[in-house]
């Protein structure tokens, strides 16, 4: 059997081009297979491990989608906030077994800060590489990632930024200390900074009093609100900055000044009527104003101590499952929305792109396939007078069979070989490239890459087999004589 | 050693080939006589087991190969019978030493370096044994095909026309060699031929019809 082998792969060596071509074409259509795999199978295993056994996510009404994605997955801006003292209810809840907060506002360089208890690290069984948890508002966990990029350190301190981009508004009076940094444990948490909820209302809080303060003066209610209202959405940075401006480089004198100055604008619609027909930058008073002149509605907005951004569920029993999510719906001002169901979502709209490229990569490797069964049929018709020599020189029917099985055999399995090798080089580039990748070192085969070991086995036998049938009731005598 | 009784051989269409019995002893070296088309091919192929004859029986060193299973038809051509084609017909992809020792290799069965590099030797081609077949000459490569035929201590050679591509001093080197080889090694000889160049050397002849 050695020999046989020895002997198909020295035929082999001898059209190296020919040869080449049929691996090198087997292994791109089942490498993009085997990317795509990796790629998919690594996308559910993060997401499963990512919603770490939530059984329901509970904020404002809007896409449940938006909302899971918001406060499970921490790739969207959330839907809203969600009053404490809903939340609560939902606490005490007989069917729940257990509930984690999350308030998220601000981010540092890109990366979250989010507000929760200790509780939430536990979700995802973080462990701390240096420092010690976040005891005391304004202390923050760093995730391996975050570390990683932003090079802070245990003790270091930063300010966030407002919002969920990187640039914006920033919080320069709330200062965020450093006190720990987490193992990399391939969840969500690497990418996020763990806080409690009272720093994000620290934060948050604190800048809605001075607002709150100076609409007071004002003494318009809607005024608070609409401050409140900024901190939840992004980009309306005009009017905090206006409130620091004030605050920090003119003090406290000035500060007053300008709120006082502010009084006659307010009452007067009409200059507000005319800054608006002259394109004139409007201050975020006299927006809500002239919103309120127009007839906006502006909803009543809660201070942020009493608002947390989402509240993540644990049910006591599955029952509650079909109970719970109905009640909270239809019944109050929340919605509940299940990260399993989401998910699923999801994937089967993601699955519709999944499933073309796929289809695309059969398309190829079909196609390789009869590139394959197209080479060992040329090299039979060349070699057929060497089998038949090897037949008279005694080799049995059974081992030039094995031989030409050899052939298409060694073919397969070198491109499955060559695909599995590319595959994880490949996935080892991307990671290194993008960010959003992270293959952690060499990924172990995946059960469809032992299925297409068997496709690979399938196809190499099936590219032998018409050649070795023919081989095999090759008549020698016809054969040499015709030399 | 070559014993033969009433061979035939059908072709399709209802033709029919018959041969004169046979009776070769052993270390006898003769030559099949005969023009193109009298058969001398088929019987060499009917005589080393590649084509079943349709009547009668052939006899090699007491084995009635005829009878014998596919199996072990492959086996006994193996290890007693020589074949040396008309043209050269080497696997190219493998070199010298390797095709003549690949049948036997093949086969299972041990191979003697030593001996082959003193048959190779004998052959004056023991330079060559590590070249591909293509690198050499005609007259190089008959006579490797004698030293593959060799090579298994075959008690019989068939020789096919083989020196219908050679020059008259590779031609008698050629036949000078096979006969000299044959004699020392005792292995009886049956050449097909219509070259009158053996006349000379041979004493025995079968003429075909």
């Amino acid at each position: 059997m050695r020999d046989i082998l020895q002997l198909a792969i020295s035929q082999l060596k001898t059209k190296p081009f020919n040869t080449t071509l049929s691996i090198v074409m087997f292994t791109i259509g089942m490498s993009i297979i085997s990317v795509l795999m990796h790629f998919e199978n690594h996308a559910q295993q993060r997401m499963e491990n990512d919603i770490a056994g939530i059984d329901m996510v509970i904020g404002a009404k809007g896409s449940p989608l938006q909302l899971v994605l918001s406060s499970v997955f921490h790739a969207d801006n959330p839907t809203g906030n969600i009053s404490l003292q809903d939340a609560d209810k939902v606490k005490k809840h007989p069917l729940v077994k257990k509930t984690v907060p999350i308030a998220l506002g601000d981010n540092y360089k890109g990366y979250r800060i989010l507000g929760s208890s200790n509780e939430y690290a536990q979700l995802y069984n973080a462990q701390l590489s240096e420092g010690q948890w976040n005891n005391k508002v304004m202390e923050v966990v760093l995730g391996a990632k975050v570390a990683y990029h932003t090079e802070l350190k245990v003790g270091d301190e930063f300010t966030g930024v407002h919002g969920f981009m990187d640039v914006g508004h920033s919080h320069d009076e709330h200062v965020y200390r450093v006190t720990g940094i987490l193992h990399e444990n391939g969840s969500v948490i690497d990418k996020m900074i763990l806080t409690r909820v009272e720093s994000v209302w620290a934060v948050h809080g604190g800048r809605h009093d001075t607002c709150d303060h100076e609409h007071h003066e004002d003494g318009g209610h809607q005024h608070s609100e609409n401050c409140q209202h900024e901190h939840h959405e992004d980009g309306e940075h005009q009017h905090n900055e206006s409130c620091q401006h004030t605050h920090h480089e003119d003090g406290e004198h000035q500060h007053s000044e300008s709120c006082q100055h502010a009084h006659p604008v307010n009452n007067s619609i009409e200059s507000i009527i005319k800054k608006v027909e002259n394109n004139k930058e409007l201050t975020a008073q006299e927006m809500s104003l002239y919103n309120e002149y127009r007839g906006h509605i502006s909803e009543k907005q809660l201070a942020p101590e009493e608002a947390i951004t989402a509240l993540l569920v644990f049910y006591k029993s599955p029952m509650a499952a079909t109970t719970l999510p109905r009640m909270i719906n239809q019944n109050t001002s929340m919605q509940a929305a299940s990260p399993a169901i989401e998910l699923n979502r999801l994937m089967s709209m993601l699955g519709v792109g999944f499933t073309t490229i796929r289809l695309l990569a059969w398309i190829i490797i079909f196609f390789s396939a009869i590139n394959l069964l197209i080479h060992m049929l040329n090299r039979l018709n060349q070699e057929l007078n060497e089998i038949a020599l090897l037949r008279a020189l005694g080799i049995s029917r059974l081992q030039s069979l094995l031989l030409l099985l050899s052939h298409g055999l060694i073919l397969a399995l070198s491109g499955w070989l060559l695909s599995i090798i590319t595959t994880r080089i490949a996935l080892v580039t991307l990671t290194h490239y993008f960010e959003q990748m992270d293959f952690q070192g060499i990924q172990p085969l995946l059960a469809g890459e032992y299925y297409l070991l068997v496709y690979a086995i399938g196809i190499g036998a099936l590219a032998a087999f018409i050649p070795a049938i023919k081989a095999y009731n090759t008549n020698i005598h016809f054969l040499l004589n015709k030399l | 050693m070559i014993y033969t009784k009433g061979l035939a051989i059908n072709y399709k269409g209802g033709k029919q080939l018959t041969f004169k019995d046979l009776h070769i002893d052993r270390g006898q070296q003769w030559l099949l006589k005969g023009h193109s088309g009298t058969g001398k091919t088929t019987l060499l192929h009917i005589l080393s087991g590649i084509l079943p004859p349709s009547a009668g029986i052939v006899s090699i060193g007491d084995v009635i190969i005829n009878e014998l299973p596919q199996s072990q038809l492959d086996k006994f051509r193996a290890s007693s019978i020589g074949l040396i084609f008309q043209k050269n017909l080497f696997v190219s992809s493998i070199n010298m030493y390797n095709n003549l020792v690949i049948g036997k290799k093949l086969a299972g069965q041990q191979i003697d370096k030593t001996k082959i590099l003193k048959l190779t030797d004998e052959l004056g081609i023991s330079a060559l044994i590590n070249k591909m077949p293509y690198q050499l000459s005609q007259g190089e490569q008959q006579r490797f095909s004698i030293a593959r035929a060799l090579v298994n201590d075959p008690k019989i050679i068939l020789a096919d026309e083989p020196t219908s591509s050679l020059d008259d001093t590779n031609c008698e080197r050629f036949i000078n060699s096979i006969t000299t080889l044959c004699n020392k090694h005792n292995v009886t000889l049956l050449i097909a031929t219509h070259d009158n160049r053996f006349n000379e050397q041979f004493q025995n002849a079968i003429q075909l019809a």
